[in-house]
């Protein structure tokens, strides 16, 4: 899905089609539940996230294009969304918990055996040491090893042009070999 | 004279030191050139960073190996890469495979898309978000309100005097067969009612694959007491047993009960020579008892049925509680129904009514949905607790007077719940097999709920060539789903206005 969504699927997932919308979701969901626990450093937090960024989609889904890309524009939505919920403690906005109040309660999981399975030994210190980059870094080195972005996508996510996007690629692997050295063997 | 002309004229008489044959502006330039030159002299030559050399050298060489290779000029003896440049690569290479092994996607829990899905779903649909009333709805008004109690009170004053000397004769046959019970069964099934009790109030959260385990172990610790009773049975003429019971199925006695002879869905047949101590009980069967049968100080009840003796009522010593004749005619076919193989399929006939029903109510289907799958354990706990609760309540409250209106809507809200229940896990289980066939890109509306709801009897069906393993199937499906849709109306998450059927949808 890709490719540019064709106009078809986009009248069913403005209609909120169920169906329509749950094949997006199953679609897109690991890499965007991924991006965000990579992002934000914890499960539960990047489940709620993920599930507030999905819904966010539904309700945004009228200001994209027939012919754009659904994967980086869910990465906007989600990066977005990660952004707004640490400028929310202060200032709550839109949330879940307006969602609770009309009785839709969030899946709720502890990270599990699968999902810690998932986690190496290296993936723990690659995601601690992910941790320590600054967030334009951090974001722009998820999306290129995330999903093989290409430069000119992780750009158009971060909203900054094509050689900026490249170089923070580059900066943040430069601080992330530095970080990991001597911690894996990769390094 | 053209630009580059002059340039070179004036190039000539500079050097020449000539400054007679410029004008004022050629004077003005010549003295801020002259100026220019002294400055720059002064200045000291610009260090290039150390690095810069290298790196050009290193860019040029590799510029240049990329011009030989394109051109196919290159030959192995020339491709010298610069000192350190394996080593860099490599390091770059193993970085870049650490985070494409580190950095991936996460799996999300199953039900997310699901549950996210049917939430989009429904904010689509403002219609289904809870609301009050409209003014002047039939059932707003005090007067709808209370015709609508009063015709419900009529109603169940009505079944209870209808139902009350059956209930209470079936309350007590089923006391009986509690008693009949070993106590192992007894602390079992108070054991599964704590344990589903907490987990479907969610005071203690289990996995489903906890739950599925403690009721596998139950059943396989109550299957070798439990399974005998199913299906007919007999006492031969020289056995002494104690109590008899059977489920489904005709009990035929010839040899000595010394307890009570109890049949539910079946008959009780007393051959010639047989003697039961205790009384004789059958819910939904007859008693038929032959010349030369006795009966020691018991009783017989035929609740839902009757009574037919070659000897008239002496060889009992007190027959009380029978039905009349005519109630009992009444329920003939719903018993010889239920002597026959068909009511199962009958059954399973009813629970596909029930999720055509419930596919017509998409509003209400969807907090129900989303509760069933997103919890699991939590549905079947609640279901179950409900049920093996229900059961003793409608014991206890048809054995009195005060409580039996309670007993009679008890059991029939009990037997709706399973009903609606299996018929919401069989929708689900529909829905998924549609998918995966990828029937919605063949059919539609109501011929893909019909797909739909056939696809998800499929199993339950085949079941039934193991009774026993499809009531035990049957009651874990059923409780999961009546479990998620009490979970829904205990949210109040199902309304009116969504219970309202919408076949065009």
């Amino acid at each position: 899905m890709n490719e540019g969504m064709d106009a078809a699927l986009l009248d069913r997932l403005r209609a909120g089609d169920q169906e329509s919308w749950e094949a997006v979701i199953l679609e897109h969901q690991d890499r965007i539940l991924g991006y965000l626990f990579h992002l934000e450093g914890s499960y539960d937090e990047a489940l709620d996230l993920c599930q507030e960024s999905f819904f966010r989609a539904w309700r945004g889904i009228d200001t994209f294009r027939v012919g754009e890309k659904l994967t980086p524009w869910l990465y906007t939505i989600a990066r977005n969304t990660q952004i707004e919920r640490h400028r929310r403690k202060s200032h709550p906005q839109f949330s879940m918990d307006e969602a609770h109040e009309t009785g839709f309660e969030p899946v709720e999981r502890r990270m599990g055996p699968q999902e810690r399975a998932e986690q190496s030994e290296d993936s723990v210190r690659v995601h601690e040491a992910l941790l320590t980059l600054a967030e334009e870094y951090r974001t722009a080195v998820i999306l290129r090893f995330m999903d093989d972005l290409p430069y000119e996508e992780i750009a158009r996510v971060q909203g900054v042009a094509t050689g900026t996007a490249k170089s923070r690629v580059f900066r943040g692997k430069e601080l992330l070999a530095k970080a990991l050295e001597g911690k894996v063997a990769a390094s | 004279m053209s630009e580059l002309e002059y340039g070179l004229r004036f190039h000539e008489l500079l050097e020449a030191g000539d400054d007679s044959a410029f004008g004022p502006l050629e004077l003005r330039a010549a003295e801020e050139l002259r100026a220019a030159v002294s400055t720059l002299s002064a200045l000291q030559t610009p260090r290039a960073p150390i690095s810069l050399a290298p790196g050009l050298a290193e860019r040029i060489h590799l510029d240049s190996l990329e011009t030989e290779f394109v051109a196919g000029r290159l030959t192995s003896a020339r491709a010298v890469a610069p000192v350190g440049f394996a080593a860099r690569m490599a390091r770059e290479i193993a970085t870049d495979a650490l985070l494409s092994r580190s950095i991936r996607p996460l799996s999300a829990p199953a039900d997310l898309a699901a549950h996210v899905g049917s939430r989009i779903y429904r904010d689509a649909r403002p219609e289904f978000v809870p609301i009050e009333p409209p003014p002047g709805s039939w059932w707003a008004g005090p007067t709808g309100l209370y015709f609508l109690v009063a015709t419900l009170a009529a109603a169940g004053l009505g079944a209870v005097a209808l139902a009350w000397p059956y209930a209470t004769s079936a309350a007590g046959a089923v006391v009986r067969v509690a008693q009949g019970l070993p106590i192992g069964a007894l602390a079992l099934y108070l054991a599964l009612v704590i344990l589903a009790a907490l987990t479907g109030t969610r005071l203690v959260r289990l996995p489903a694959a906890v739950m599925a385990g403690a009721f596998a172990v139950s059943l396989a610790i109550a299957a070798p007491s439990l399974l005998p009773v199913f299906g007919s049975g007999n006492v031969n003429a020289s056995a002494n047993v104690g109590a008899v019971v059977r489920l489904g199925g005709d009990l035929n006695i010839s040899g000595h009960v010394h307890g009570d002879a109890i049949s539910i869905g079946g008959s009780v047949r007393l051959e010639p020579g047989a003697q039961v101590d205790g009384s004789v009980v059958t819910l939904l069967g007859d008693v038929y008892a032959s010349r030369g049968a006795s009966l020691h100080g018991g009783q017989v009840s035929a609740v839902l049925g009757s009574f037919h003796s070659e000897t008239g009522d002496a060889i009992v010593a007190r027959s009380v509680d029978l039905p009349g004749a005519g109630a009992a005619t009444a329920f003939k076919p719903l018993k010889d129904l239920l002597h026959t193989r068909a009511w199962p399929f009958m059954f399973l006939g009813l629970v596909a009514a029930a999720a055509a029903l419930l596919s017509s109510l998409p509003g209400s289907l969807i907090p129900i949905t989303a509760r069933f799958r997103e919890s699991g354990s939590a549905s079947v706990g609640l279901g179950a607790a409900l049920f093996l609760l229900a059961i003793p309540l409608v014991l206890v409250s048809g054995l009195t007077l005060v409580g039996m209106p309670f007993s009679v809507v008890l059991a029939l809200v009990s037997v709706a719940f399973f009903t609606f229940g299996l018929a919401l896990v069989d929708l689900e289980a529909g829905t998924v097999a549609s998918r995966w066939l990828r029937l919605s890109s063949r059919l539609s509306g109501a011929n893909l709920v019909a797909a739909r709801i056939a696809l998800g009897l499929l199993v339950p069906a085949a079941l039934l060539t193991v009774p026993a393993l499809a009531a035990a199937v049957w009651f874990l499906l059923g409780a999961w789903g009546a479990g998620a849709i009490a979970r829904s109306l205990m949210a109040g998450s199902i309304t009116p206005d969504a219970l309202r059927v919408s076949f065009s949808d």
